[in-house]
């Protein structure tokens, strides 16, 4: 009998060891797994100001469309507690509080919602505020592709997700193969057509160096506004009408006056009736300097191919 | 004899301070919720930094603009004058599109990143009064220097004017500053304002003498022995820098510079050293209180503060005006 | 008008240049203690120039002594106590009380933010009092007539106690009967020993005080006694011819009185 009870102490003992030593096994299988307080994340943001951010933020405030946009195409969209008046995708966005423009956000109300990272234009007025009262502040505002595809970078790490880096490049790698998509289906006849963006009323037009007018180049377009004028500038009527766009596009409220533009009946896209006028539906998107970038190739490939029926 | 019954100026001053005691109190508690959610919340910090340095900056502000206010009344002996008259709205304006225009290129230098809008906007301020009185040099005349002043308001808003064509991307933020806001003041700008608040009034008072003089005509000053010129430049330099304070923070307030004063002068008559104190005192309470009601009326959304000040101010000074004129000109018990 | 009087001042080749226009050329008077000067002339004479350049408010060529004191070594303060000048009534702000703008004639003798001294409300007592406007002293200026207005200048005049008065029209808007009560007036002051000078266009009045300066374009054509006939010719050619002479009695006295032609 006590031969038996020895064995079973040493079966029972040979156990527990053997519990034991999956339990360091089981933990470092469990720091695998989850998100855990890794490494600070520091970054240079817009401002050129150095932020750290210690633990992986779960209380998010974005006062940027695109910034917003960006953070739920990072798989994160659950933590964003608080948007601007102006985020309205994806769904879940338009349940959150808004928390005002740029210029007039709304601080209390920001406040309450204790955030852990709050991501804002560079030229928002409250971040010196928000900074003096300690909530960490990234301030990012994306220009062009190539400032979008390090601002996705940025935020993936900001964000403390697993891998950002692997994170980041899929988001940028799936906008540039839908952007490519949209582009395979631009009507042939509409390829290396003079093309007229106004982006706001008073002639402010989207040059070949903004967001929009890369997106119009990776459609095959030619923009008659070339990066030497700038991003958005404010042109001359008559260099239009000299250049002679062969498409125009534009916001539908601006469009009804357009053959009353004193010269511009000369113009071939009006002559031709070929022009695009986005409602403002269709507007707020295409303006959007975001990861939906596709989604504004495909309403104005949709429009090119309205204007030239295969 | 029926005399006027003018209330007395430490009357005045005890009514205002009461009203800003209440103002301050109110401000506390009034929030993103607005008048509904008058009760003490558990979240204390939401009180101290938030609403209490918003409703002292704001008290602040206003107390700055009314001295200002007051001192420009004195100086340039017109009803007219407010604290802008220099060209200092527009030169906030330039200093603001200008530093704005430099934050949106990606690589800052130090100085501007330490210095940041507000700075931009003092500095914008300071400048344009001292370039309108580098102008008029030399010149007794105060003309001269209201002329200079209106020629640098001029230029400086048409270059602001230029960035914002160059620039449209800063319209809007150069827009909203123009508007005036309390929304975002924090306490570091309470301390401020209340330093160059406290220097300001220190020194106008000291020196107001000066504008009772003034009051009579620039030759009987002189003659009373007033060292008119220095004092003038002094008085001047005080303006700039308290109009520059509060812009700087608040942005361009409108009417409270110009209605503080008048609603004193409407109360009660006395010299300038109790009138300029006073206009102090009027300012805080009239940008403390249309600050209240900004955030308070439509919560959480924010009216401009500027178009309640108007409302506020304008308001009150028609009241006035309809008691004065419901009263003779010139009604004088001693006229044979 | 004591003929030992002091000189109260005394005036060297003053000239005022206006940019290019002479306004004053080369003027040299005396004043004495005790004595009330009538300056006169037509309009463009430079009678204000002349006397704002004797008070110091505009710039001048030319020396001026001030009770005996080159004007130079004169302290500022000190000077104010002792020249008084009362101008003509500006547009300012209206809404001081007639007691603070007559306590204001009191800043020479107050040391700086001082409170006003028992001495300093008792001068102002008085001098409201002599020009009859003690009762209305809490009215603000805005609320009086011009004339009204123009006795309380003249009460913070008398309030700085200067042994020096420069007055510039100082009877603008005023009324008849308060006329001759000025005139009473700037008696006390003389027999109190001050000098006085005003700018008059009132010539009837002016022909009412101890001498008479008689300005043409910027010049001092004639200094002399009212009632002589060499002022009543200097008068009448400033004037063009224009002026006639009526002689009247004032009791004991003979005047007289110039009317238009």
């Amino acid at each position: 009998m006590r031969c038996a009870l020895r064995l079973a102490c040493k079966w029972m003992g040979g156990v527990w060891v053997f519990w034991a030593s999956l339990l360091p096994l089981t933990l470092m299988a469990q720091n695998a797994l989850t998100p855990q307080a890794s490494s600070p994340f520091s970054l240079t943001d817009d401002r050129g100001r150095v932020v750290v951010i210690d633990k992986a933020p779960q209380r998010i405030i974005t006062l940027l469309p695109s910034l917003g946009e960006i953070v739920c195409e990072l798989q994160a969209c659950e933590r964003l507690v608080g948007v601007d008046r102006y985020s309205n995708w994806p769904e879940r966005v338009k349940t959150l509080p808004q928390l005002g423009g740029i210029d007039d956000t709304h601080l209390e109300a920001l406040v309450k919602l204790k955030p852990d990272l709050v991501l804002l234009a560079r030229s928002s007025r409250v971040t010196q505020r928000l900074e003096s009262m300690g909530i960490t502040v990234v301030a990012l505002e994306p220009q062009n592709q190539e400032d979008m595809r390090r601002v996705i970078q940025l935020i993936a790490g900001a964000l403390h997700l697993p891998q950002p880096q692997d994170r980041a490049l899929t988001l940028w790698q799936s906008i540039q193969q839908k952007l490519d998509a949209a582009a395979l289906r631009v009507p042939a006849k509409a390829k290396g057509m003079r093309i007229y963006f106004e982006a706001g009323s008073g002639y402010f037009a989207a040059g070949e160096a903004s967001y929009i007018g890369e997106t119009l180049k990776r459609l095959g377009l030619v923009n008659v506004v070339t990066p030497s004028m700038g991003a958005f500038p404010q042109v001359n009527p008559e260099s239009v009408v000299k250049a002679n766009p062969q498409i125009i596009f534009m916001g539908q409220r601006t469009a009804t006056d357009l053959k009353n533009r004193p010269g511009w009946q000369r113009i071939e896209a009006i002559s031709q009736q070929r022009i695009c006028a986005f409602t403002p539906a269709q507007s707020d998107i295409i303006v959007r300097s975001g990861p939906r970038i596709p989604e504004a190739a495909d309403l104005m490939v949709a429009c090119l191919k309205r204007m030239f029926p295969e | 004899m029926n005399a006027r019954k003018n209330q007395s100026a430490g009357g005045l001053a005890l009514q205002l301070f009461l009203l800003l005691l209440l103002l301050v109190g109110l401000g506390a508690l009034v929030g993103s919720e607005g008048f509904a959610g008058l009760q003490i919340q558990a979240d204390f910090s939401l009180i101290t930094d938030i609403r209490l340095p918003r409703t002292l900056g704001a008290c602040l502000a206003g107390a700055l603009l009314g001295l200002a206010g007051a001192l420009a009344q004195g100086l340039f002996r017109n009803p007219l004058a407010d604290p802008y008259l220099l060209g200092s709205a527009s030169g906030a304006s330039l200093g603001v599109a200008i530093g704005m225009v430099l934050l949106s290129q990606l690589n800052m230098s130090p100085w501007f990143m330490r210095m940041g809008i507000t700075g931009m906007a003092f500095m914008g301020a300071w400048l344009a009064v001292a370039l309108s009185l580098v102008l008029s040099w030399g010149v007794q005349h105060t003309l001269r220097l209201l002329l200079a002043g209106v020629v640098v308001g001029v230029v400086f808003g048409a270059m602001a004017s230029l960035l914002l064509i160059m620039f449209p991307q800063i319209q809007g933020s150069v827009q909203s500053f123009m508007l005036g806001s309390t929304a975002y003041v924090g306490w570091s700008a309470c301390g401020l304002m209340l330093a160059v608040l406290v220097v300001s009034w220190l020194v106008s008072v000291a020196a107001s003498p000066l504008l009772d003089g003034l009051a009579l005509g620039e030759s009987t000053a002189l003659s009373l022995g007033l060292p008119v010129k220095s004092l003038r430049w002094l008085m001047l330099a005080v303006l700039a820098l308290c109009t520059a304070a509060a812009v700087a923070q608040t942005g361009l307030i409108a009417f409270v510079g110009l209605a503080a004063p008048h609603l004193v002068r409407g109360r009660v008559k006395a010299v300038h050293g109790k009138t300029l104190s006073l206009s102090c005192l009027m300012g805080a309470v009239l940008l403390g209180g249309a600050d209240l009601l900004a955030r308070g009326l439509m919560a959480p959304l924010e009216l401009p503060v500027g178009v309640l000040t108007a409302i506020l101010g304008g308001g009150y000074m028609l009241f006035l005006m309809r008691g004065m004129s419901t009263k003779s000109v010139g009604q004088a018990g001693g006229r044979s | 008008m004591n003929a030992s009087s002091k000189t109260a001042l005394k005036a060297s080749n003053i000239s005022v240049l206006h940019g290019e226009f002479k306004a004053v050329n080369q003027v040299s008077l005396e004043l004495h203690s005790g004595e009330w000067v009538a300056l006169v002339g037509p309009n463009g004479a430079g009678k204000s120039s002349l006397l704002k350049a004797l008070a110091g408010l505009i710039p001048a060529d030319g020396q001026v002594e001030l009770m005996g004191k080159p004007w130079g070594l004169w302290q500022r303060r000190e000077r104010a106590k002792t020249l008084a000048w009362l101008g003509q009534a500006e547009a300012g702000q209206d809404d001081l009380t007639v007691y603070d703008v007559t306590m204001l004639g009191r800043l020479p003798h107050q040391a700086w933010l001082a409170s006003p001294s028992a001495q300093d409300r008792a001068v102002v007592e008085v001098a409201l009092k002599t020009v009859q406007a003690w009762d209305w002293r809490s009215r603000s200026l805005g609320q009086l007539s011009g004339g009204e207005r123009q006795r309380v200048l003249l009460a913070r005049a008398l309030a700085v106690q200067a042994d020096v008065y420069l007055m510039d029209e100082p009877l603008a808007g005023v009324d008849l009967p308060h006329q001759a009560d000025w005139l009473e007036w700037v008696r006390c002051l003389t027999e109190q020993g001050a000098a006085v000078v005003s700018v008059l266009h009132e010539l009837n009045l002016a022909l009412q005080a101890d001498r008479v300066w008689v300005m043409s374009a910027g010049s001092l054509v004639h200094d002399g006694l009212p009632n002589s006939s060499d002022t009543h010719q200097a008068l009448s050619a400033v004037f063009q011819n224009r002026l006639q002479w009526r002689e009247w009695q004032d009791g004991d006295q003979t005047r007289w009185v110039a009317l238009p032609k």
